[in-house]
């Protein structure tokens, strides 16, 4: 099997959300000297590309999302072990979950997939994370990323409240801020301090990009 | 305070309730009262505005049903009265209730499903089971309240059904719940069969007890953001016509409010053959993120419901008064010709620290558009 052909069948794989034909193309990629990140960027990351895609015109929905994401994490789980030191970071740190007092979860579990799939190195807190335990984990893992959502509009507060902490720990410069949820808006990132804020999943790969480049600066 | 926070109301205002009460019925009955009547779907934001907090609005539905029917008088609004939370009759199947200051009571700890043999353990609970179970003792000892009390007029027994697939979820977990309707569909109907049956008898056992019982019930996951037209047909709109049919059956309605909640962009067709009884409210929120045009619900159910609109309730949340004014204008007009009648309601429940100058927004434009 060409290199080619093994990074096709992972995304392809990925996308059907077949769990063991990722797995068995992970240790195909293995066995035959690709690298373990090529294979997760160029294979993995590729089907989840298209997932993203199909999420975006109607064409796949969330079961579907969740069937690819674990297709994916068999592949990662296999391929993680081999990934040379350095690359796993190289696109990003961020530290996501869902804002203290709500527990709606749907949406950062979304956007957690998407990111894992391209390439960011994340922190899962959960749901009902403490304001303190989302800051400091970002100053501790020295995260480009600080995601938050929430779906309830009496827990937006505390979204500022994270922002206040990152700045309270003079963190808040190399660490970005990226807020989510149905209540929210750009204009209300904007009036918390927030650096940006996404609509959905597939927003967030961009928005996560051009705030990594921004925290790097 | 020194007396109960459920007594710390003064008496309704009998003039206003009577003059309501017309208005509340004229849909039902073919007659158009005085102008639109406005149900903004008030619940904890009834708390707030009465100097309550959000778990003390559902840990004592007296003092919960009394906030509201107290806030329904304060905004000349419905002339009855609401009490209700998404997780009902969770406890009754092994679920465990947390209540918080930010949310409503939220499914807490482990699931009573955490593998697929746990399935096949599950039985709906029965109405007797119903009857001694917490929820319908905590709902009765608010209804019970409220019928035997001053506030008696605004006495609706109702059986919140909620969404029966976001409770089937609950019992599974939501992420695990949606894989299964790929990986395991037999034991994902198989759950959902339990909660639809055990919900219809509750909705019996509340007839059984005031003699009727409204059914308020609504697509919450089955919707567009989350699953297929196939999978809303499949998981959502089916099961809400088994619910509807058995609870009938048994003596409950026949008040009927269906609530489809969030996004109905790509299934709203999908429930157009809904068990509709001369007295059903239909209200749909959204399609894709803009609420659902009025126009387009109005033709698929105007001839055999009451069309309730749907003000975006983010604008009611950081809108302008001047903002919600006009789009609840351009609604009432859309809507207030409707056949079996209009509401002018918010596209979800009023999120609880909307400022109260959205409410009357929305009132005064159904006080100068929506007469009749």
């Amino acid at each position: 099997m060409t290199r080619e052909e093994i990074l096709k069948g992972l995304a392809d794989a990925t996308v059907e959300g077949d769990s063991e034909k990722t797995a068995m193309f992970a240790h195909k990629a293995l066995d035959t000297g690709i690298d373990a990140y090529d294979a997760i960027m160029q294979g993995c990351a590729q089907g989840m590309k298209i997932v993203s895609d199909k999420y975006e015109c109607g064409d796949m929905f969330v079961p579907e999302i969740l069937l690819s994401a674990e297709a994916m994490y068999a592949a990662i789980d296999i391929l993680k072990p081999h990934i040379k030191a350095g690359k796993a970071s190289a696109t990003g740190t961020v530290v996501i979950g869902v804002v203290e007092g709500d527990i709606h979860d749907i949406g950062k579990n979304l956007v957690r997939i998407m990111l894992d799939a391209s390439g960011y190195q994340i922190v899962d807190m959960g749901r009902d994370v403490p304001i303190m335990d989302m800051a400091n984990k970002a100053k501790e893992i020295k995260a480009d990323i600080v995601a938050i959502s929430t779906l309830m509009t009496t827990t937006m507060p505390n979204m500022k409240k994270v922002v206040d902490q990152l700045v309270a720990l003079g963190i808040k410069r190399t660490t970005k801020v990226l807020i989510g949820g149905a209540p929210t808006s750009m204009e209300f990132a904007k009036s918390i301090g927030a650096d940006s804020w996404c609509k959905d999943a597939t927003a967030a790969i961009g928005e996560a990009g051009k705030l990594v480049v921004e925290a790097r600066r | 305070m020194s007396t109960l926070p459920e007594l710390s109301f003064p008496a309704i205002n009998a003039d206003w309730h009577a003059h309501a009460t017309k208005r509340f019925a004229g849909p039902f009955v073919g007659v158009n009262f005085d102008r639109v009547d406005v149900d903004p779907v008030i619940l904890p934001y009834a708390a707030i505005q009465s100097g309550f907090g959000l778990k003390e609005f559902y840990q004592n539905p007296r003092l919960g049903m009394a906030s509201v029917c107290w806030t329904n008088e304060m905004h000349d609004l419905l002339s009855v009265g609401h009490w209700f939370y998404s997780n009902v009759w969770m406890r009754e199947l092994g679920c465990t209730l947390k209540y918080t200051d930010t949310l409503p009571p939220i499914v807490d700890g482990a699931r009573p499903i955490q593998k697929p043999e746990d399935v096949d353990k599950l039985v709906p609970v029965d109405v007797s089971g119903i009857e001694k179970g917490p929820t319908f003792t905590e709902l009765t000892s608010g209804y019970d309240f409220m019928k035997n009390g001053p506030l008696a007029g605004f006495f609706v027994p109702i059986h919140w059904g909620f969404c029966p697939t976001a409770m089937s979820a609950e019992m599974v977990g939501v992420d695990k719940f949606m894989l299964w309707t790929i990986k395991q569909p037999k034991l994902c109907h198989k759950i959902m069969d339990t909660i639809v049956d055990t919900s219809a008898n509750a909705a019996i056992a509340i007839a059984k007890r005031y003699g009727f019982a409204m059914m308020v019930i609504g697509g919450v996951l089955a919707n567009s953001d989350l699953l297929s037209p196939a999978k809303v047909k499949e998981y959502g709109v089916d099961y809400h016509i088994k619910l509807v049919k058995k609870a009938f059956k048994g003596g409950a309605g026949p008040q009927l409010w269906y609530h489809l909640c969030g996004n109905h962009s790509r299934d709203l067709a999908l429930w157009k053959d809904l068990i509709m009884s001369p007295f059903t409210v239909m209200h749909v929120g959204y399609k894709g993120k803009e609420s659902y045009p009025i126009k387009e619900i109005k033709e698929m159910w105007g001839n055999r419901a009451t069309i309730m609109s749907n003000v975006d309730t983010k604008l009611m949340y950081r809108g302008h008064p001047k903002e919600v004014y006009e789009v609840s204008k351009q609604m009432i007009l859309d809507g207030k010709d409707s056949p079996r009648g209009f509401v002018h309601g918010c596209a979800c429940e009023v999120p609880a620290y909307t400022p109260s100058a959205n409410i009357y927004a929305m009132v005064k434009a159904a006080r100068e558009w929506g007469k009749y």
